[in-house]
Protein backbone atom coordinates (compact mmCIF):
# COMPACT_ATOMS: atom_id res chain seq x y z
CA UNK A 1 0.00 0.00 0.00
CA UNK A 2 1.21 2.93 -0.65
CA UNK A 3 1.85 5.76 2.49
CA UNK A 4 -0.79 8.29 2.90
CA UNK A 5 0.18 11.90 1.14
CA UNK A 6 3.11 10.58 -0.94
CA UNK A 7 2.46 9.52 -4.29
CA UNK A 8 1.65 10.84 -7.48
CA UNK A 9 -0.94 14.22 -8.19
CA UNK A 10 -3.87 12.47 -9.20
CA UNK A 11 -5.92 16.05 -9.88
CA UNK A 12 -2.77 16.55 -12.19
CA UNK A 13 -2.67 13.11 -13.94
CA UNK A 14 -7.05 12.72 -14.01
CA UNK A 15 -6.88 16.47 -16.01
CA UNK A 16 -4.33 15.47 -18.26
CA UNK A 17 -6.05 12.69 -19.07
CA UNK A 18 -9.53 14.24 -19.81
CA UNK A 19 -8.12 16.75 -21.70
CA UNK A 20 -6.21 14.84 -23.85
CA UNK A 21 -9.25 11.98 -24.61
CA UNK A 22 -11.69 14.88 -25.47
CA UNK A 23 -9.65 16.82 -27.52
CA UNK A 24 -7.28 14.54 -29.04
CA UNK A 25 -9.91 11.63 -30.15
CA UNK A 26 -12.99 13.96 -30.23
CA UNK A 27 -11.46 17.87 -30.81
CA UNK A 28 -14.17 18.97 -28.10
CA UNK A 29 -12.36 21.92 -25.71
CA UNK A 30 -12.81 20.84 -22.11
CA UNK A 31 -12.57 22.90 -18.96
CA UNK A 32 -13.03 22.96 -15.61
CA UNK A 33 -16.56 23.85 -14.27
CA UNK A 34 -18.06 26.24 -12.63
CA UNK A 35 -19.40 25.58 -8.98
CA UNK A 36 -23.08 26.30 -10.56
CA UNK A 37 -22.24 23.80 -13.33
CA UNK A 38 -20.89 21.57 -10.20
CA UNK A 39 -24.04 21.80 -8.35
CA UNK A 40 -26.59 20.86 -11.48
CA UNK A 41 -24.27 18.08 -12.01
CA UNK A 42 -24.17 16.23 -8.32
CA UNK A 43 -28.08 15.96 -8.78
CA UNK A 44 -28.40 14.80 -12.05
CA UNK A 45 -29.84 11.38 -12.50
CA UNK A 46 -29.92 11.04 -16.60
CA UNK A 47 -26.50 9.84 -17.45
CA UNK A 48 -23.88 6.93 -17.46
CA UNK A 49 -21.02 5.90 -15.22
CA UNK A 50 -18.45 4.57 -16.76
CA UNK A 51 -15.56 2.63 -14.25
CA UNK A 52 -12.33 0.74 -15.05
CA UNK A 53 -10.56 -0.58 -11.95
CA UNK A 54 -6.75 -0.31 -12.28
CA UNK A 55 -4.97 -3.13 -10.15
CA UNK A 56 -0.78 -3.35 -9.92
CA UNK A 57 1.64 -5.07 -7.56
CA UNK A 58 1.38 -1.62 -5.23
CA UNK A 59 -1.35 -0.13 -5.97
CA UNK A 60 -5.07 -0.44 -6.60
CA UNK A 61 -7.83 2.20 -7.68
CA UNK A 62 -10.65 3.05 -9.37
CA UNK A 63 -11.79 5.65 -11.96
CA UNK A 64 -15.39 6.65 -12.46
CA UNK A 65 -16.39 8.90 -15.09
CA UNK A 66 -20.36 10.26 -15.21
CA UNK A 67 -21.30 11.36 -18.08
CA UNK A 68 -24.76 13.35 -18.95
CA UNK A 69 -26.72 11.64 -21.43
CA UNK A 70 -27.91 14.45 -23.61
CA UNK A 71 -23.91 14.93 -23.95
CA UNK A 72 -23.69 11.19 -24.96
CA UNK A 73 -26.36 11.35 -27.70
CA UNK A 74 -24.60 14.78 -29.41
CA UNK A 75 -21.20 13.17 -29.21
CA UNK A 76 -22.74 9.70 -30.57
CA UNK A 77 -24.71 11.22 -33.54
CA UNK A 78 -21.20 12.97 -34.09
CA UNK A 79 -19.84 9.64 -35.10
CA UNK A 80 -21.98 9.04 -37.97
CA UNK A 81 -25.47 8.08 -38.51
CA UNK A 82 -27.34 6.83 -35.22
CA UNK A 83 -29.50 3.63 -35.62
CA UNK A 84 -33.07 4.54 -35.83
CA UNK A 85 -33.61 1.52 -33.06
CA UNK A 86 -33.96 2.95 -29.99
CA UNK A 87 -32.18 -0.14 -28.06
CA UNK A 88 -29.14 0.09 -30.67
CA UNK A 89 -29.23 3.82 -29.60
CA UNK A 90 -28.85 3.09 -25.72
CA UNK A 91 -26.17 0.32 -26.76
CA UNK A 92 -24.76 2.78 -28.92
CA UNK A 93 -24.33 5.19 -26.02
CA UNK A 94 -23.17 3.01 -23.21
CA UNK A 95 -20.91 1.51 -25.56
CA UNK A 96 -19.69 5.06 -26.06
CA UNK A 97 -19.47 5.31 -22.11
CA UNK A 98 -17.73 2.40 -21.84
CA UNK A 99 -14.98 3.42 -24.60
CA UNK A 100 -14.57 7.13 -23.28
CA UNK A 101 -13.83 5.86 -19.46
CA UNK A 102 -11.51 3.13 -20.97
CA UNK A 103 -9.80 5.93 -22.39
CA UNK A 104 -9.42 8.45 -19.56
CA UNK A 105 -8.03 5.09 -17.31
CA UNK A 106 -5.78 4.04 -20.00
CA UNK A 107 -4.10 7.94 -20.06
CA UNK A 108 -4.59 7.77 -15.90
CA UNK A 109 -2.51 4.55 -15.90
CA UNK A 110 0.14 5.64 -18.26
CA UNK A 111 0.51 8.70 -15.81
CA UNK A 112 0.58 6.74 -12.90
CA UNK A 113 3.19 4.41 -14.47
CA UNK A 114 5.60 7.46 -15.09
CA UNK A 115 4.80 8.55 -11.26
CA UNK A 116 6.25 4.82 -11.12
CA UNK A 117 3.23 3.19 -10.12
CA UNK A 118 2.54 0.65 -12.95
CA UNK A 119 -1.06 -0.97 -13.18
CA UNK A 120 -3.06 -2.67 -15.76
CA UNK A 121 -6.61 -1.82 -16.32
CA UNK A 122 -10.09 -3.89 -16.10
CA UNK A 123 -12.46 -3.99 -18.93
CA UNK A 124 -14.90 -1.13 -18.55
CA UNK A 125 -18.36 -1.16 -16.91
CA UNK A 126 -21.23 0.98 -16.96
CA UNK A 127 -24.28 1.36 -15.25
CA UNK A 128 -27.27 4.11 -15.16
CA UNK A 129 -27.07 6.91 -13.35
CA UNK A 130 -24.76 8.03 -10.35
CA UNK A 131 -23.14 5.10 -8.40
CA UNK A 132 -22.66 4.95 -4.62
CA UNK A 133 -20.01 7.79 -3.43
CA UNK A 134 -16.45 6.33 -3.57
CA UNK A 135 -15.47 4.90 -0.54
CA UNK A 136 -11.75 3.41 -1.18
CA UNK A 137 -11.04 3.62 2.60
CA UNK A 138 -8.26 5.02 4.59
CA UNK A 139 -4.72 5.79 2.77
CA UNK A 140 -6.34 6.17 -0.15
CA UNK A 141 -5.67 9.41 -2.41
CA UNK A 142 -8.37 10.58 -4.31
CA UNK A 143 -9.30 12.99 -7.07
CA UNK A 144 -12.94 14.75 -7.68
CA UNK A 145 -12.97 17.10 -10.72
CA UNK A 146 -15.66 18.19 -12.72
CA UNK A 147 -15.51 19.50 -16.58
CA UNK A 148 -17.44 21.29 -18.53
CA UNK A 149 -17.93 20.24 -22.26
CA UNK A 150 -20.01 21.23 -25.30
CA UNK A 151 -22.62 22.40 -22.49
CA UNK A 152 -22.35 19.53 -20.37
CA UNK A 153 -20.75 18.52 -16.91
CA UNK A 154 -18.60 15.48 -16.73
CA UNK A 155 -17.37 14.19 -12.90
CA UNK A 156 -14.39 12.20 -13.01
CA UNK A 157 -12.94 10.57 -9.93
CA UNK A 158 -10.06 8.60 -9.53
CA UNK A 159 -8.93 6.89 -6.00
CA UNK A 160 -5.86 5.24 -5.30
CA UNK A 161 -4.37 2.76 -2.37
CA UNK B 1 -13.80 1.99 -48.32
CA UNK B 2 -16.85 -0.57 -47.83
CA UNK B 3 -16.85 -2.28 -44.48
CA UNK B 4 -17.95 -6.35 -43.45
CA UNK B 5 -19.11 -6.76 -40.00
CA UNK B 6 -19.12 -10.17 -39.04
CA UNK B 7 -20.22 -10.11 -35.75
CA UNK B 8 -23.07 -9.68 -33.53
CA UNK B 9 -23.85 -6.21 -35.04
CA UNK B 10 -25.52 -7.44 -37.66
CA UNK B 11 -24.22 -5.75 -40.59
CA UNK B 12 -23.54 -7.57 -43.89
CA UNK B 13 -20.91 -8.01 -46.77
CA UNK B 14 -20.47 -5.10 -49.30
CA UNK B 15 -17.97 -4.66 -51.94
CA UNK B 16 -14.77 -5.57 -52.11
CA UNK B 17 -12.09 -3.07 -53.52
CA UNK B 18 -8.39 -2.25 -52.02
CA UNK B 19 -6.16 -3.30 -49.32
CA UNK B 20 -8.29 -5.52 -46.28
CA UNK B 21 -8.13 -3.95 -43.03
CA UNK B 22 -9.40 -5.88 -40.19
CA UNK B 23 -10.12 -3.99 -36.95
CA UNK B 24 -10.63 -6.39 -33.37
CA UNK B 25 -12.06 -4.10 -30.72
CA UNK B 26 -14.83 -4.86 -28.15
CA UNK B 27 -15.73 -1.33 -28.77
CA UNK B 28 -18.54 -0.41 -31.80
CA UNK B 29 -17.10 3.20 -30.83
CA UNK B 30 -13.76 2.54 -31.54
CA UNK B 31 -15.18 0.47 -35.00
CA UNK B 32 -17.40 3.17 -36.20
CA UNK B 33 -14.28 6.08 -35.18
CA UNK B 34 -12.30 3.76 -37.78
CA UNK B 35 -15.16 3.15 -40.38
CA UNK B 36 -15.51 7.13 -40.72
CA UNK B 37 -11.56 7.56 -40.51
CA UNK B 38 -10.98 4.79 -43.49
CA UNK B 39 -13.66 5.64 -45.49
CA UNK B 40 -12.45 8.00 -47.75
CA UNK B 41 -10.01 5.52 -49.18
CA UNK B 42 -9.89 2.23 -51.27
CA UNK B 43 -10.19 -0.34 -49.15
CA UNK B 44 -12.07 -2.96 -47.32
CA UNK B 45 -12.45 -2.53 -43.24
CA UNK B 46 -13.73 -5.80 -41.89
CA UNK B 47 -14.57 -5.92 -37.77
CA UNK B 48 -14.60 -8.60 -35.11
CA UNK B 49 -15.53 -7.82 -31.27
CA UNK B 50 -12.88 -10.19 -29.69
CA UNK B 51 -9.62 -11.79 -30.71
CA UNK B 52 -12.28 -15.28 -31.47
CA UNK B 53 -13.81 -13.51 -34.07
CA UNK B 54 -11.10 -11.93 -35.02
CA UNK B 55 -9.98 -15.54 -35.68
CA UNK B 56 -12.02 -16.38 -37.73
CA UNK B 57 -12.21 -13.40 -39.86
CA UNK B 58 -8.87 -12.94 -40.24
CA UNK B 59 -8.93 -17.33 -41.53
CA UNK B 60 -11.24 -16.34 -43.81
CA UNK B 61 -10.88 -12.67 -45.37
CA UNK B 62 -6.88 -12.96 -45.17
CA UNK B 63 -6.31 -9.09 -44.18
CA UNK B 64 -3.49 -7.12 -45.45
CA UNK B 65 -2.99 -5.58 -41.56
CA UNK B 66 -4.60 -6.06 -38.55
CA UNK B 67 -5.91 -2.81 -35.93
CA UNK B 68 -5.49 -4.99 -33.07
CA UNK B 69 -7.26 -3.96 -29.06
CA UNK B 70 -5.68 -5.37 -26.25
CA UNK B 71 -8.36 -5.67 -23.50
CA UNK B 72 -11.01 -7.53 -24.95
CA UNK B 73 -13.44 -10.31 -23.72
CA UNK B 74 -13.36 -14.32 -24.65
CA UNK B 75 -9.81 -13.39 -25.95
CA UNK B 76 -7.61 -10.68 -25.49
CA UNK B 77 -5.47 -8.81 -28.42
CA UNK B 78 -2.34 -10.97 -27.19
CA UNK B 79 -3.80 -14.72 -27.52
CA UNK B 80 -4.90 -13.58 -31.01
CA UNK B 81 -1.64 -12.24 -31.79
CA UNK B 82 -0.27 -15.76 -30.77
CA UNK B 83 -2.26 -17.51 -32.33
CA UNK B 84 -1.86 -15.51 -35.30
CA UNK B 85 1.85 -16.50 -35.64
CA UNK B 86 1.27 -19.99 -34.81
CA UNK B 87 -0.92 -20.28 -38.17
CA UNK B 88 1.38 -20.75 -40.93
CA UNK B 89 -1.10 -18.42 -43.75
CA UNK B 90 -1.17 -15.66 -41.38
CA UNK B 91 1.60 -15.24 -39.22
CA UNK B 92 3.04 -12.73 -41.61
CA UNK B 93 -0.25 -10.48 -41.34
CA UNK B 94 0.74 -6.80 -40.46
CA UNK B 95 -0.36 -5.92 -37.36
CA UNK B 96 -0.90 -2.44 -35.29
CA UNK B 97 -1.95 -2.39 -31.45
CA UNK B 98 -4.33 0.01 -31.02
CA UNK B 99 -5.22 0.20 -27.41
CA UNK B 100 -5.63 2.30 -24.30
CA UNK B 101 -2.99 0.08 -22.38
CA UNK B 102 0.43 2.40 -22.22
CA UNK B 103 2.21 0.44 -20.28
CA UNK B 104 5.98 -0.43 -20.80
CA UNK B 105 5.08 -4.45 -20.32
CA UNK B 106 2.17 -4.88 -22.36
CA UNK B 107 4.27 -2.91 -25.47
CA UNK B 108 7.27 -5.29 -24.86
CA UNK B 109 4.86 -8.09 -25.23
CA UNK B 110 3.29 -7.05 -28.26
CA UNK B 111 6.40 -6.30 -29.88
CA UNK B 112 7.71 -9.33 -29.09
CA UNK B 113 4.76 -11.28 -30.91
CA UNK B 114 5.79 -9.32 -33.72
CA UNK B 115 3.17 -6.19 -33.71
CA UNK B 116 4.54 -4.04 -36.04
CA UNK B 117 3.52 -0.51 -34.21
CA UNK B 118 1.78 0.42 -30.85
CA UNK B 119 -0.90 2.92 -31.01
CA UNK B 120 -2.59 4.46 -27.38
CA UNK B 121 -5.88 5.64 -27.46
CA UNK B 122 -7.09 8.67 -27.62
CA UNK B 123 -5.58 8.36 -31.37
CA UNK B 124 -4.86 11.05 -33.56
CA UNK B 125 -6.40 10.25 -36.53
CA UNK B 126 -3.61 11.42 -38.86
CA UNK B 127 -1.08 9.35 -36.71
CA UNK B 128 -3.03 6.27 -37.47
CA UNK B 129 -3.48 7.01 -41.35
CA UNK B 130 0.24 7.50 -41.72
CA UNK B 131 1.10 4.50 -40.13
CA UNK B 132 -1.03 2.45 -41.42
CA UNK B 133 0.21 4.01 -45.22
CA UNK B 134 3.59 2.21 -44.53
CA UNK B 135 2.23 -0.71 -44.41
CA UNK B 136 -0.50 -0.96 -47.15
CA UNK B 137 -1.12 1.32 -49.51
CA UNK B 138 -3.87 3.91 -48.76
CA UNK B 139 -5.52 5.87 -52.06
CA UNK B 140 -8.21 8.05 -51.83
CA UNK B 141 -11.37 6.60 -53.40
CA UNK B 142 -12.75 8.94 -56.60
CA UNK B 143 -14.28 11.68 -55.90
CA UNK B 144 -18.11 11.96 -56.82
CA UNK B 145 -21.16 10.11 -56.16
CA UNK B 146 -20.12 6.95 -53.26
CA UNK B 147 -19.95 3.73 -55.12
CA UNK B 148 -20.22 2.15 -51.15
CA UNK B 149 -23.57 -0.03 -50.65
CA UNK B 150 -24.73 0.56 -46.74
CA UNK B 151 -26.71 -1.76 -45.01
CA UNK B 152 -29.53 -0.39 -42.98
CA UNK B 153 -28.25 -0.14 -39.67
CA UNK B 154 -24.58 1.16 -40.91
CA UNK B 155 -23.04 3.55 -38.31
CA UNK B 156 -20.08 5.10 -39.97
CA UNK B 157 -20.60 4.69 -43.63
CA UNK B 158 -22.25 7.80 -44.85
CA UNK B 159 -20.50 9.91 -41.93
CA UNK B 160 -18.57 13.32 -43.44
CA UNK B 161 -15.10 12.28 -43.96
CA UNK B 162 -12.74 13.58 -41.66
CA UNK B 163 -10.11 15.82 -43.11
CA UNK B 164 -6.71 13.72 -43.63
CA UNK B 165 -3.58 14.13 -46.63
CA UNK B 166 -3.66 11.94 -49.48
CA UNK B 167 -1.78 8.96 -48.65
CA UNK B 168 -0.07 6.44 -50.66
CA UNK B 169 2.45 4.19 -50.30
CA UNK B 170 5.99 4.97 -50.15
Amino acid sequence: MMPMGLGPDLDRISTEAIREVLTTQFRLPVFAASSDEVGFASVNPHGLTGSVSLEGSEIRGEVRLQIPESWLSMLNASLGPVSPDPADRASEMWDLASELCNMVAGRIGAGLAAAGHVCTLSTPDVASGPRNPVEPGPGAKRSHTHWTCAGATLTLTVWIK
Amino acid sequence: MCWRDTHADGMDQVMSTGPRILSVDDSKTVRRMLVRLFEPFQCTLSQAANGEEGLVVATSEKPDLILLDYNMPVMDGLTMMQRLREDVSLRHTPVIMLTAEAGAKQIAAAARLGARDYITKPFQEDLLLSKTARIIPLVLRPSGPSSIEHAPDTTGGQAAPPSAPELKAP
